[in-house]
């Protein structure tokens, strides 16, 4: 009889001993640094990397090894010859990118995810790429902002937070585009401005450790390939030692062997796959197009705000658009140059000094590779710009935050008719 | 009072059957009592109801509260019926009555089934998760009441019966004397210890489908093709080829899974359900691919539909020939089926689609019987049958079956009328 009852549940209590295990234990090695891992994770742009902590604070409190965070969208998977990634590695450089985007990620996402590698950020340096284009009227699209979220985002946020005007908006622009959100009562509680109780915080506790646990235990599976499939290949590629203008000669050449098929500097299978059919479609499609006024505006104050909290040192960096391209399509110019200044005014006054402004190049040959990513000849004016930001000891930045940039009065402040100066 | 009473369910979190892990360990854990105690041999009626209640209480908890008072006025609804049925068949049996109860018990179905397509896809409110599962249930009881083969109910059973937490959501569809005789009865250490040896091998096994394949078909891969397809557009790509085959085994496997999850809980309480499915994708025909696909269901289809439909047929002498007779029958039948999975163009070719393929598949089997004799008279061997042929009808029906599954899933109608890129 005692026999077969632990032939039937001795199975299953060994079972749950492992599954425990995993949970409050967590892998062995969960401790140590383990560089194929991060590298592998830094240009794997998986969103299982993306969403979760574990590879990420790996990498980033990796002593020996630095790396950068770069937050930013969908321009990190244009992985050319000249992508940050592989130039980093090309030219031993004293530190590799960490990307930290993807294709609809967008102001409110890179903020929580700011909140799961906050102790990894304190007086260390970042680079940020904002599109324009996340300044779009209609709000953040929130199926990609949940595609994005997990609960560690979550629980990192609500350990983090302390109450501030920031962290309410946060949680409740959290609830708005995420209503079936993790741990929503705690959300809501933060979103209402109480103070989470002694309970709670203890829950919050128990939670994350199984989290990180089962974070540190299953993140190793989804890595991706990118390193050796996309990176180092191309890394062969580059003329060796550095020279400026050998690398500029060689984006000439690629870019003017890949945009054959249309008269827009366009790569040719992006304007095949992605543009196809569509194409007679396009024409002035974008007219009525306004990144001017958004409640992104709101939300770029959320990270910025976390980014003084952890004393970053940080450059923003400014794309343009395919001129040839929004002339096509009808984007206004006037307007993308008013969001720009929108941008940089709410930077600057708040000592956001560090700005790399490519918004205009858009005309330039080469510079972008398709409609709005830049690309060859781009992605070398970006390292022009970022890496000697990186690779030299900075001035540490003086920040002074305006609340005021958390507003309506933000959102909807129309920087064409008015000098963007005029607002405190 | 009322007020309060919606806002405490609207407080309560909503929990769906068999649907995180949460949920099993807390179900596993209230069920241990019940285990233990039948292990020695007892059942513990009153701790068993209470644990079952608070189960389906939270399935309607939350955002659906107002399924909850749909479920208490559908039970109500149902008794009344079944037990004014039995009433009067004590003692009486005309037609006209049986078929009013029988009207009057699938009434509130018909309400929300048909509701959706004329009322522009909002919900009935008289629905409520498991209602399709729960009129099948005591449609049956009434049939065979008519029949005669149901003689005595009891209340409290009836009310266990209609209201078996483990099933109450989607099944398996069990039948009122079978489960009276198992929850009256509890079975011998030797029998239970063969449950609990099943239940964990379901249990597993159910987590394997529903938590790893199920997902990897259903999430991995069905939403990109999705997308992709939905963006290629057109009639037919091949997208929508890959959206076939991941539909339907993330049909399968979620199904599958959900079923053996119901049939390991309902074996800890030592009631022995019917299993659900038995390996349907190997069926050589189509015939078979219904007694092993969705079992408990086309086996009451076949009980209380198609069996009905004959008797009624052969009694009418409305058709001479009994293969006609059969034909007509297994097309109502699944005719019938697709108009229970819901009012829309989609379900409706699907019954009809297999009710077709059950009566090719017939006409087949006959013309094979007459071309055997005919061979066998002529002195020549009969057609080949081994394991060769049999692999080309499992290809066959594994085919059809997936084709079947995408005109099921409505993809098609969202690819064809409703693509809006």
């Amino acid at each position: 009889m005692l026999k077969r009852l632990a032939l039937i549940f001795g199975p299953v209590v060994v079972a749950a001993i492992l599954v425990l295990t995993v949970m409050f234990v967590g892998p062995i090695d969960k401790h140590k640094h383990n560089l194929a891992n991060e590298e592998q994770a830094a240009v794997s742009l998986s969103p299982t990397v993306f969403r979760q902590a574990y590879l990420k604070n790996m990498a980033l409190s990796d002593e020996d090894h630095r790396f950068v965070p770069f937050f930013g969208s969908s321009e990190w998977n244009r992985m050319d010859a000249f992508h940050p990634a592989v130039l980093a590695r090309a030219y031993h450089r004293n530190y590799q990118p960490f990307l930290l985007g993807q294709k609809g990620a967008e102001a409110l996402t890179q903020y929580f995810g700011m909140q799961q590698i906050m102790q990894n950020m304190h007086h260390k340096q970042a680079v940020f790429f904002v599109s324009p284009q996340w300044f779009t009227k209609a709000d953040q699209q929130s199926a990609a902002f949940q595609f994005y979220f997990s609960k560690s985002q979550a629980l990192a946020f609500l350990k983090n937070q302390t109450d501030t005007f920031a962290d309410r908006y946060a949680a409740k622009r959290l609830l708005a585009t995420y209503p079936n959100v993790p741990y929503r009562n705690l959300v809501q509680k933060v979103a209402d401005g109480q103070k989470l109780s002694n309970l709670d915080e203890k829950y919050l506790d128990f939670q994350g450790q199984v989290h990180a646990n089962e974070d540190a235990f299953f993140s190793r599976f989804d890595i991706g390939t990118n390193l050796k499939k996309r990176v180092l290949p191309k890394v062969k590629e580059l003329p060796q030692p550095y020279n400026a203008q050998a690398l500029d000669a060689k984006a000439v050449q690629l870019g003017e062997s890949q945009t054959r098929n249309n008269r827009f500097g366009i790569l040719d299978n992006f304007f095949t796959n992605r543009i196809g059919s569509s194409f007679p479609s396009l024409k002035n499609a974008q007219a009525h197009f306004n990144y001017t006024q958004s409640a992104e505006y709101s939300d770029f104050q959320l990270d910025l705000d976390q980014l003084a909290k952890t004393h970053t040192n940080v450059i923003f960096v400014i794309p343009p658009v395919n001129s040839k391209w929004a002339k096509y399509t009808g984007l206004n110019e006037n307007m993308y140059q008013a969001s720009v200044r929108k941008i940089k005014h709410q930077l600057t006054s708040q000592g956001f000094n560090n700005i790399l402004d490519l918004s205009r190049r858009g005309n330039e040959p080469y510079f972008m590779e398709d409609t709005i990513h830049l690309g060859w000849r781009g992605w070398l004016a970006f390292d022009k710009g970022v890496a000697p930001f990186l690779e030299h000891k900075q001035p540490a930045p003086v920040y002074h935050l305006n609340n005021h940039f958390i507003s309506e009065d933000w959102n909807n402040f129309d920087p064409i008719n008015n000098d963007v100066n005029t607002f405190k | 009072m009322m007020q309060g009473l919606i806002q405490w369910l609207q407080s309560i979190p909503n929990w769906q059957p068999y649907g995180e892990p949460k949920y099993f360990a807390w179900l596993l854990a209230l069920l241990i009592p019940i285990v233990v105690a039948m292990f020695f041999g007892r059942r513990l009626k009153i701790y068993q109801s209470l644990v079952s209640l608070g189960f389906i209480v939270v399935m309607y908890t939350g955002a659906s509260y107002h399924q909850l008072f749909a479920l208490v006025a559908y039970v109500i609804w149902q008794t009344i019926i079944v037990f004014a049925y039995h009433a009067y068949r004590k003692n009486h049996d005309t037609f006209p009555v049986f078929a009013g109860a029988v009207f009057l018990a699938i009434l509130p179905l018909i309400f929300v089934k048909v509701t959706p397509a004329i009322d522009d896809g909002n919900n009935s409110l008289l629905g409520f998760l498991g209602i399709s599962y729960l009129t099948f249930r005591s449609v049956a009881m009434l049939m065979e009441m008519r029949d005669g083969v149901l003689k005595d109910i009891k209340l409290s059973t009836f009310l266990r019966f209609m209201l078996y937490m483990p099933t109450i959501s989607s099944g398996p569809i069990d039948r009122y004397r079978r489960f009276e005789e198992d929850y009256d009865n509890v079975p011998t250490r030797a029998e239970y210890l063969d449950l609990l040896e099943k239940s964990v091998w379901y249990l597993m096994l159910g987590f394997f489908y529903k938590y790893v394949l199920a997902y990897f078909f259903g999430t991995i891969l069905l939403v990109p093709l999705k997308a992709h397809a939905l963006a290629v557009g057109g009639w037919m790509n091949w997208s929508t080829v890959g959206v076939m085959y991941a539909y339907g085994f993330d049909l399968f496997f979620d199904f599958a899974g959900y079923s053996l999850f119901a049939v390991a809980i309902s074996y800890l309480m030592g009631i022995k359900i019917p299993m659900n499915f038995n390996q349907p994708f190997k069926s050589p025909n189509i015939k078979d691919f219904w007694n092993r696909w969705h079992i408990s269901l086309s086996f009451w289809f076949r009980d209380f539909v198609f069996m009905r439909i004959v008797f009624v047929l052969v009694k009418n002498k409305v058709f001479k020939n009994r293969n006609v007779t059969s034909s007509v029958a297994y097309i109502l039948n699944m005719l019938i089926m697709g108009f229970w999975h819901g009012v829309t163009w989609y379900y409706i070719s699907y019954g009809l689609l297999h009710g077709l393929a059950i009566v090719v598949n017939d006409a087949w089997l006959r013309k094979k019987k007459k071309i055997n004799k005919e061979r066998r008279l002529a002195g020549n061997p009969p057609l080949p049958s081994n394991k060769w042929t049999t692999a080309l009808g499992i290809v066959v029906t594994f085919q059809f079956v997936m084709i079947s599954f995408l005109l099921f899933s409505g993809f098609l109608d969202q690819l064809w009328f409703h693509n809006i890129k």
